[in-house]
């Protein structure tokens, strides 16, 4: 069930009716809760446990590190969840990864090697809910927060429906003080909400879901298609995997809102970014400002040497590519995204400011980090290193020789997207925050009435799910 | 850490509405109906302005046939079969030639099921306003439940007003029970072990079907996805496909589509490929024909996943509807590799219209001869003139009134023929 299903929105009106309805705050959480443990069901039922066996083992963690306040017997706990979490995420996720490039290297060395991979399904969110979790456990042994009682409100903190499966990664400093107040619909702006649905909805249902069966081909089987049409699917997927990722995020944050709750910011403007680390500061924010905070600042990144810090910042961007999928496609895209910090980071120190080539480059840095982003989507979109390789070759050196060409008025797309996305950029569309409420009731029917006719029919799974 | 987004930002005083008045129930459900009045307003306005939906050929020929359906006199309706066998052209010529005077339009669409063929009748008897006289009507079987891998698609969506969506839902219900295994769901893996897909897969198979024709219903009646017709009939462009059916009447060659650069056009060359390669096969298909009253040879309409029956019923009110308003109905059966004949016999029986069976090698050779097949489903180019000379012949045999015969008496009937029932 995703956000633009028709039985979302069922569902939706459901969950909103009656979590208003109920008098009691405890009773509109543990609806909450039913109807998130309901809404992965949807997905797969059976990865229900997993969720339950990770956030319980975090929830009764938490609490020995209040019974147990010893130095060592803390850090000994906080080991062990560290472990099974990321063991349970390394197992589902990378155990075949593993296996099949320690394979490859043995065959490499000349060594007899079987493949042995298993058929193992990833749980979906796994990678975000693993995080919720993780969260809440260090912030509790920093001392940041105070361990939860109630079992209900920590397993709702890490299964709230709207951001479960896709982000964002909420904190538990985020969110569980929501839980101790009861939310008053009063306080909800219910206009902007559902302004912020309809967005998200543009973007996912008609932008990205439209843009699909025209570059979905072209990342199937690039050598068929000229180099002016890699070109053209790479800046049509430039745009879908905004519209995607943003699109999920600007619904999850519109639904939490109608329930009145507030989720953290994912989005801002990525693409007006002038260079890599802007662009990371606006771009998934939650998950870049998680491995700030959890894996670059844990390894001491921000204390002793600036070389020390520029190697610990390059090794947490390869582990967020790595945290997008198991493929050393993924990795590269990690390496790449490093390798350009670092870059970054040592033209700063290096070139003066104020200087012609900083001015020069300021001026030029957008363009830089688009035409950097293109080659990096190659490998974040490819299926597997061998198309990526393929595709890399024909956009470095234009030998696309294929005979097949995507129609140039989809250029129109990103084209018109762009227009709208700086206006929003500058400030957005003002006066419809002044309308009065009759005047905005019509506009979101007729609004939605469009939305519905230019949504593509055949809704994709978002693509963040895979991750 | 990342900034919270309280949507939207707070005022000053940190309360998100201010000092907005409170609204009270009656207010907000009259803010919803304001809602529903503007959204509905802009489906209708949608809907009066968009071009034909359906997709491909059917498309084309709708959006032709709502402006130049008055033109004809004459029409061939049904699937892939009757689009590469009635060359109205050669129809026409022969029927003059014979004294009677006539206008004719192949309406073939590919994949067509009984239910859409009414669909499809009703929009082309609405826009002929009257001038349409004969009605050549294949026979297709009736599919209850939708193809999962078609769910959604423009084509399957487009002829789910309320009267098909019912007649559908009825029929599913009715043969519900009798699907079993053969009605499947989507097993793939996401979906086995989806607690809604679960509860889904509970229900009984007919209700299941029925609740697919229901939504589907919903889709059409919202206008979901078709803003692309909004924007062509706001553009008033017709597309190239339109106009190049609208050259040849409806009729396009099989030969003719290969020589039109395309993946759709390539897999015809492909069919056609394969079909050369069998050939051996497809003359014990033919050879079946002759000996088994029932026999589903012609793999390539046959789809396996679904459950198809037979409707006597609805084909008779299918033929009364068409009647009532004046207009000659003619069921016909097509030469293929499938026959069911105690259905076809009951048919001809029960049905109170003619009946022309052409699928019968014994009668008629030459229309199972592989010079005048493209593949083991169609006509080829020869085939198809052939094909529409001897329907001319069948229809004088038929001993009809033509249109324009009121004046000028009937024409003369040169024999008897097999094919008339």
């Amino acid at each position: 069930m995703i956000f633009t299903e028709p039985r979302f929105l069922v569902f939706f009106l459901l969950v909103f009716g009656v979590h208003w309805a109920l008098p009691a705050n405890r009773a509109r959480k543990l609806w909450l809760l039913l109807v998130s443990c309901s809404f992965y069901c949807a997905w797969d039922w059976r990865f229900l446990s997993l969720i339950f066996f990770q956030a319980g083992l975090d929830f009764f963690v938490a609490l020995g590190f209040e019974r147990w306040p010893a130095r060592r017997a803390r850090k000994g706990l906080l080991v062990a969840s560290l472990i099974a979490n990321l063991g349970l995420l390394g197992f589902f996720k990378y155990f075949n990864f593993f296996v099949d490039s320690a394979a490859l290297f043995l065959r490499w060395l000349g060594l007899p090697a079987h493949d042995s991979t298993l058929q193992i399904l990833l749980p979906i969110g796994i990678s975000f809910y693993t995080f919720h979790t993780l969260s809440y456990t260090i912030d509790v042994y920093r001392g940041v927060l105070k361990p939860v009682r109630n079992l209900a409100d920590f397993l709702l903190f890490v299964t709230f429906f709207p951001e479960l499966v896709a982000g964002p990664i909420v904190r538990a400093t985020q969110f569980l003080p929501q839980l101790e107040e009861k939310r008053l619909f009063r306080n909800v702006d219910v206009r902007a909400c559902l302004t912020l649905f309809l967005i998200g909805f543009v973007k996912k249902g008609v932008v990205s879901d439209s843009l699909a069966p025209v570059i979905d081909p072209v990342f199937a089987a690039p050598a068929s298609y000229s180099a002016l049409s890699t070109w053209m699917s790479l800046l049509l997927y430039h745009v879908q995997i905004y519209c995607d990722f943003s699109g999920y995020s600007d619904m999850a944050l519109a639904t939490a809102g109608l329930l009145g709750y507030t989720l953290p910011k994912n989005f801002d403007f990525p693409f007006f970014a002038r260079n890599i680390g802007e662009f990371w500061q606006r771009w998934h924010i939650s998950l870049s400002t998680w491995f700030r905070d959890y894996l670059y600042i844990s390894l001491g990144g921000s204390r002793g040497s600036s070389v020390k810090g520029v190697l610990l910042g390059s090794f947490t961007m390869m582990v967020v590519g790595l945290w997008h999928g198991a493929g050393w496609q993924y990795v590269g895209f990690g390496v790449l995204m490093s390798g350009a910090i670092i870059v970054s980071r040592a033209w700063g120190m290096l070139v003066p400011e104020g200087s012609f080539a900083r001015r020069a480059l300021s001026f030029l840095g957008p363009a830089l980090l688009w035409w950097f982003l293109f080659w990096n989507w190659i490998l974040f979109r490819s299926a597997g290193w061998e198309p990526a390789k393929e595709m890399l070759s024909i956009f470095f050196f234009l030998d696309g020789g294929g005979a097949k060409s995507i129609d140039p008025s989809w250029m129109l797309v990103p084209l018109g997207f762009f227009v709208v996305h700086y206006l929003f950029y500058k400030g957005g569309f003002p006066r419809l925050r002044r309308v009065s409420d009759w005047t905005y009731a019509a506009w979101a029917g007729a609004a939605a009435a469009l939305v519905l006719a230019f949504m593509a029919t055949d809704a994709k799974p978002f693509i963040y799910f895979q991750f | 850490m990342p900034e919270l987004v309280r949507v939207p930002p707070l005022d000053a005083n940190g309360d998100a509405n201010g000092d907005a008045p409170v609204i009270g129930l009656a207010g907000r459900c009259a803010r919803v109906l304001v809602a529903l009045a503007a959204f509905t307003a802009v489906g209708l306005v949608m809907r009066a302005v968009a071009a034909p939906s359906g997709g491909g050929v059917i498309s084309a020929k709708l959006e032709y046939w709502d402006e130049h359906g008055r033109e004809y006199d004459t029409l061939f309706l049904g699937s892939s079969h009757v689009l590469r066998a009635f060359v109205p052209e050669e129809f026409d010529r022969r029927m003059a030639d014979a004294g009677a005077e006539s206008r004719s339009y192949n309406f073939g669409v590919q994949a067509v099921h009984l239910i859409e063929q009414r669909y499809l009748l009703q929009r082309i008897l609405d826009a002929s306003q009257g001038a349409l006289r004969r009605v050549y009507f294949e026979y297709q079987w009736l599919t209850p439940q939708i193809d999962p891998q078609n769910a959604f698609a423009p084509r399957t969506v487009y002829w789910h007003d309320w009267d098909s969506t019912e007649l559908a839902m009825q029929r599913a219900l009715h043969w519900g029970e009798e699907l079993g295994p053969e009605f499947r769901f989507d097993e793939d893996e996401a979906a086995r072990h989806s607690l809604f897909d679960l509860g889904e897969r509970c229900l009984p198979p007919g209700l299941r079907a029925a609740e697919g024709h229901l939504e589907h219903f919903a889709t059409n009646a919202l206008m979901i996805g078709r803003g692309k017709d909004v924007t062509k009939g706001l553009l008033g462009r017709a597309s190239g496909q339109a106009a190049r059916y609208a050259a040849q009447r409806g009729y396009v060659a099989l030969e003719d589509e290969e020589r039109v650069q395309g993946e759709e056009q390539n897999s015809y060359r492909l069919r056609r490929e394969r079909f050369l390669e069998h050939q051996q096969e497809y003359l014990e298909q033919v050879a079946a024909l002759q000996r088994e009253p029932v026999t589903f040879g012609d793999g390539e309409w046959v789809n396996a996943e679904l459950q198809r029956v037979e409707d006597l019923e609805l084909v008779r009110r299918i033929a009364h509807e068409v009647e009532e308003r004046g207009v000659q109905f003619i069921l016909v059966l097509l030469p293929s590799q499938s026959c069911d004949r105690p259905f076809e016999q009951r048919l001809a029986r029960e049905l109170g219209a003619p009946v022309l069976r052409y699928n019968d090698p014994a009668r008629y050779p030459e229309f199972y001869a592989l010079e005048n097949r493209y593949d083991s489903g169609h006509f080829s180019a020869a085939g198809a003139q052939r094909f529409s000379e001897r329907l001319v012949q069948d229809t004088l045999a038929l001993n009809l009134c033509p249109p324009g015969c009121e004046d000028e008496g009937a024409p003369e009937v040169e024999g008897e023929s097999e094919a008339v029932q």
